[in-house]
């Protein structure tokens, strides 16, 4: 089987928001949305810090689907419209998708945008990978781990762009792949454990 | 790390809620500003079966000394996707957000569409739209009448740093007054350029080299969000273990990587580095043998004169600024034969220390002179000046001398734009003499990055000359002094916003635009600056071009020609094209290539029989690849493996006593408090809190302002620490009035504990028209101290030196 997933090596995050750029150009991802996004953690400004002066941390979260293999989002979603795909990816079947956001309400992760009106695109017209299919009103998105390209064998934008290289994605179920050496050897953890989800998308630091 | 910012104790759901709750606050607020569409010039794309697709390859900017390669997909004629080349190594595969966000800059509301004319006062942005024929002959008209007027020397033409490096011919052409110094960014180089030589702020060795070495201080510099992809380097040296120091008054993005953080107060870093100076000497840690090999610590100065005890017939090979007259070569304390020599003597046994009487004159060695000096400086002083504790300055003096190799890392802004920048470039010349960590592996010391693209030494190409005579004048009055001395200029054209940006105290600056005669700016965007103009030129940016082919570059090891453009949006037009007009009026537009091909192929005509590193490329063979060709040798980093034997100073040695500086009693850097940010200025009574300004992630100085995915995240906003915010009752989101006597500006606010108590942060500028009321320029500080214009680079603008009061607006 494969078991596609990424890891996020957070001591390397510079927290520069490529990636949230990078993926929001390649999906076409419309105006007041993301997939991608980069967090201060626990700071309600972005580049903001813990800890008083002058005893300061600030730690970047670059979150997006976390592609989860029990996933939350699946299981409430009543048209079956979200499903994990035969490379072990959580999709979203637009045209099963009837809008009802339970899946939103269930992802823990926040990771789902909701396409409340007609999208605005700015530039307006349909930037991004051409094979990306365009959403329309009342459909849910996300994350598809750049589907169009990792289908054709490249690796997801929000990779390739990362100035500090600091993400890897790569075979879960291959246990030779650089993304499974990280996970058995660089202590790599994934968010919200406790929850169940059993993400896809690991953390090292 | 404190325990609370761990995702695993810390990620509780409740509190990823409010993280991710603050990105969608943003994306509100951002609507609630008005997200706009671009204004519905652009038709909808057609829906063609398969939309025509083809890729384009250029050089980006220059600005962010990055010269990254982009690869532009061009659906239906639209750059619809950017991401990095494949047509470089993957070592130069860069991207940041910067170019892949282009995809909605191109489009961006902001670009300016048709040439315009003012119709309303100068400053209220009313304009109407008239014909390139009427704009261009308006411009020339202008220009001739205060020619013919005032003379030539009343024309003041100047180009932007992007603009420039494609293309800049046509203030030559008419021989305008080019504006003089820049003023930028060599505030510390004017305190390096005589020790190390002028342009030793571009480090002799290679970024890659900081996983070579044991200690990197980032002096002032946040490489994490200027220039983003060389931030790889320290992120591969911080996993290799390196130990990071940061100097920066502000918790930065570097600072937040490193091992330790030193909040200086703004404006004293020198103090510090004064403070590790004074504990290596006290201690004893220097470097004596390198002193004694590589530096002019052993030289022999004349006590009472000043000068430097040199030999009248031996010269130096290379009179340079340290005297600033042709130098005799230096003479040292030789203590094998008890008695003093020329320095290059072979065999020669320089005395470190010590008093001599020759000839009846009293002589010691700079190094005596240099702890003479220090005796004044304690390091309780050193740590009362800037803030940081004795313990600490003296546990980094540690490090850095005995823990090398160590490099220093500094910026060119922060600390940079302060009156006092020389006294720190100074200092840590010393410090770094002293040490000897200069020109090994792992050791180094300037402003870090890749290397400047627009300077790549591996590659070599033609350059476009005009005939002798055409060339840029200057009336000896920096732009940025033209507000407060008299000076010629009556007419202005500039390419880029340069009286918005390259300027401070902007009412000063532009009360006097407002009083010349004519002024006409070329500009891609609604910049600040074009409210000003009495014509605005639509110029186009660099994804488009009238032909397929753009600027040819070289960058980081490989030449590049930008080819597979965009016709120009509009009605604008690429640089090349509004010279040619203008030249036109001139009739000299034969002194120009007609074609962005024609300059290209000029600039690669027979190179590789110049430079065999160039042999294959040519202008065909660009065109065949893509429009990228390495330069044959340069591998992945062309750095030179800079050593300590090949300084550019006139002995060849890192020159530590500036003896031109003597009239101001600046031999050595004695410490000066800023102009006007420092702890004891009576006017913090008034204006109790520094204003700093610096790189953010989403400009490159004012560009990118207008770009509509960035103001998801990012619009003008004032940082202030919790402390700060309290005492005005100011909450993040709330809208503040800056003020100061200079001026003031309204915009908003976060409250944000990485500001230390006492200090404003804000990212340089963006388009006054985001702001709610005039913009960050309004405050800042255009001092200058007589000093300055005696300094290699001349007076820098102090837009840090800045002290202001905020209240809620």
């Amino acid at each position: 089987m494969t078991k596609l997933g990424m890891a996020i090596n957070k001591t390397r995050c510079i927290g520069c928001q490529t990636c949230a750029f990078a993926c929001k150009m390649q999906n076409g991802v419309p105006q007041g949305m993301r997939w991608n996004r980069v967090l201060t953690e626990g700071c309600d400004v972005e580049d903001g810090a813990l800890g008083e002066f002058p005893n300061l941390t600030r730690t970047y979260l670059p979150l997006a689907c976390q592609h989860c293999e029990n996933p939350a989002c699946q299981r409430v979603c009543p048209t079956g419209a979200t499903y994990k795909d035969d490379k072990g990816r959580v999709q979203v079947d637009y045209d099963k998708c009837i809008g009802c956001r339970m899946c939103m309400a269930a992802c823990p992760y926040n990771a789902r945008v909701f396409n409340w009106s007609e999208p605005v695109r700015d530039p307006d017209f349909n930037y991004g990978d051409a094979a990306v299919p365009v959403r329309s009103k009342g459909v849910v998105e996300k994350c598809t781990l750049c589907k169009e390209r990792t289908d054709r064998g490249e690796e997801p934008m929000c990779v390739v762009c990362c100035p500090t290289r600091a993400r890897i994605f790569g075979d879960l179920d291959d246990p030779d792949s650089e993304i499974s050496r990280i996970v058995r050897e660089r202590s790599a953890y994934v968010l919200l454990e406790e929850q169940g989800t059993k993400p896809q998308v690991y953390y090292f630091d | 790390m404190s325990g609370t910012s761990s995702p695993h104790s810390g990620l509780s759901r409740r509190s990823f809620l409010k993280a991710s709750g603050a990105a969608a606050g943003a994306l509100g607020l951002a609507a609630a500003a008005g997200m706009t569409t671009t204004d519905g010039w652009l038709s909808p794309a057609e829906a063609h079966a398969e939309a025509e697709e083809r890729v384009a390859h250029l050089c980006h900017q220059f600005h962010c000394l990055t010269g990254c390669n982009l690869k532009c997909t061009i659906r239906d004629d639209r750059v619809a996707m950017v991401e990095p080349s494949d047509l470089v190594d993957e070592h130069h595969r860069t991207i940041c957000l910067r170019g892949i966000s282009e995809v909605q800059h191109i489009y961006a509301q902001d670009r300016i569409q048709t040439p315009l004319r003012r119709v309303g006062e100068r400053g209220e942005g009313k304009f109407e739209q008239i014909s390139w024929e009427e704009a261009i002959k308006t411009i020339a008209d202008a220009i001739k009448e205060a020619q013919k007027k005032y003379g030539e020397e009343s024309v003041f033409v100047r180009k932007s740093t992007e603009a420039g490096i494609d293309f800049d011919f046509f203030g030559a052409l008419i021989k305008a007054d080019s504006g003089g110094e820049w003023g930028l960014d060599r505030g510390q180089p004017n305190g390096t350029a005589c020790a190390f030589g002028p342009f030793s702020y571009c480090p002799n060795r290679s970024i890659w080299e900081f996983t070579d070495a044991s200690t990197i201080i980032e002096l002032g510099h946040n490489p994490l969000e200027s220039g983003i992809v060389w931030s790889r380097a320290l992120m591969d040296a911080k996993e290799a273990g390196v130990h990071i120091v940061t100097v920066d008054p502000r918790f930065t993005g570097t600072a937040s990587k490193s091992d330790e953080w030193l909040p200086v107060r703004p404006g004293t870093d020198a103090a510090l580095i004064q403070g590790m100076i004074r504990v290596i000497l006290d201690e004893g840690w220097y470097d004596e043998e390198f002193i004694k090999e590589n530096t002019s610590l052993v030289h022999l100065v004349d006590r009472a004169a000043g000068k430097t005890y040199r030999s009248a017939e031996a010269m130096c090979p290379n009179p340079a600024v340290v005297s600033l007259e042709e130098v005799g070569a230096p003479h040292v304390w030789d203590e094998a034969a008890g008695e003093p020599r020329l320095y290059s003597e072979s065999g020669v046994q320089p005395a470190l220390e010590g008093t001599w009487v020759i000839d009846g004159k009293e002589y010691s060695t700079e190094f005596t002179l240099m702890k003479e000096w220090l005796a004044d400086y304690s390091l309780e002083w050193a740590a009362e000046t800037c803030g940081i504790s004795q313990k600490t300055i003296a546990a980094l003096a540690d490090r850095y001398a005995n823990n090398g190799p160590a490099i220093i890392d500094f910026g060119l802004g922060g600390p940079d734009k302060y009156t006092n920048a020389d006294v720190l470039g100074h200092s840590t010349s010393i410090l770094v003499a002293i040490t000897g960590n200069y020109g090994k592996p792992g050791a180094g010391f300037g402003f870090y990055h890749g290397g400047l693209g627009a300077d790549d030494p591996a590659a070599t190409l033609n350059a476009w000359a005009l005939p002798e005579e055409y060339a840029y004048t200057t009336c000896g009055i920096s732009m940025y002094d033209m507000p407060y001395k008299e000076n010629p200029i009556r007419v202005a054209l500039t390419f880029g916003d340069a009286f918005t940006l390259q300027a401070a105290a902007a009412n000063d600056t532009l009360a006097w635009v407002k009083s010349l005669d004519f002024f006409a700016i070329v500009d891609i965007y609604h910049s600040s600056a074009v409210d000003y103009a009495d014509i605005v030129l639509p110029a186009c940016s660099k994804f488009e071009c009238e032909e397929n082919v753009k600027a040819l570059r070289a960058s980081y090891g490989h030449v590049m020609l930008a080819n597979g453009m965009v016709q120009p949006l509009f009605e604008s037009k690429s640089d090349l094209q509004i010279e040619r007009l203008l030249a036109a009026e001139w009739g000299l537009e034969h002194l120009l290539p007609e074609t962005y091909e024609e300059l290209a192929r000029f600039m690669l005509d027979g190179v590789e029989e110049l430079d065999p590193n160039m042999k294959g490329i040519t202008y065909e063979k660009l065109l065949e690849s893509g429009g990228c060709l390495p330069v044959a040798g340069a591998g992945p980093d062309y750095r030179p493996d800079g050593g300590v034997d090949e300084i550019p100073t006139p002995s060849g040695k890192i020159e530590c006593y500036f003896e031109y500086l003597s009239d101001f009693g600046h031999q050595f850097p004695v410490y000066e408090d800023a102009n006007e940010a420092y702890e004891a200025n009576p006017l913090k009574e008034q204006y109790p809190l520094y204003f700093m300004q610096g790189k953010t992630r989403y400009r490159i100085h004012a560009y990118y302002t207008s770009n509509q995915w960035f103001q998801e995240n990012f619009g003008p906003y004032v940082n202030i620490s919790p402390e700060d915010a309290e005492a005005r009752g100011l909450s993040t989101g709330d809208k503040v009035r800056v003020f100061n006597s200079r001026g003031e500006f309204k915009c908003g606010v976060h409250v944000n504990p990485s500001l230390q108590p006492g200090v404003l942060f804000m990212a340089e500028t963006t388009y006054t028209r985001y702001y709610d009321e005039g913009f960050l320029q309004n405050v800042t500080n255009s001092a200058r101290i007589e000093r300055a214009y005696s300094l290699y680079f001349g007076p820098q603008i102090p837009y840090n030196d800045t002290l202001v009061q905020i209240e809620k607006a």
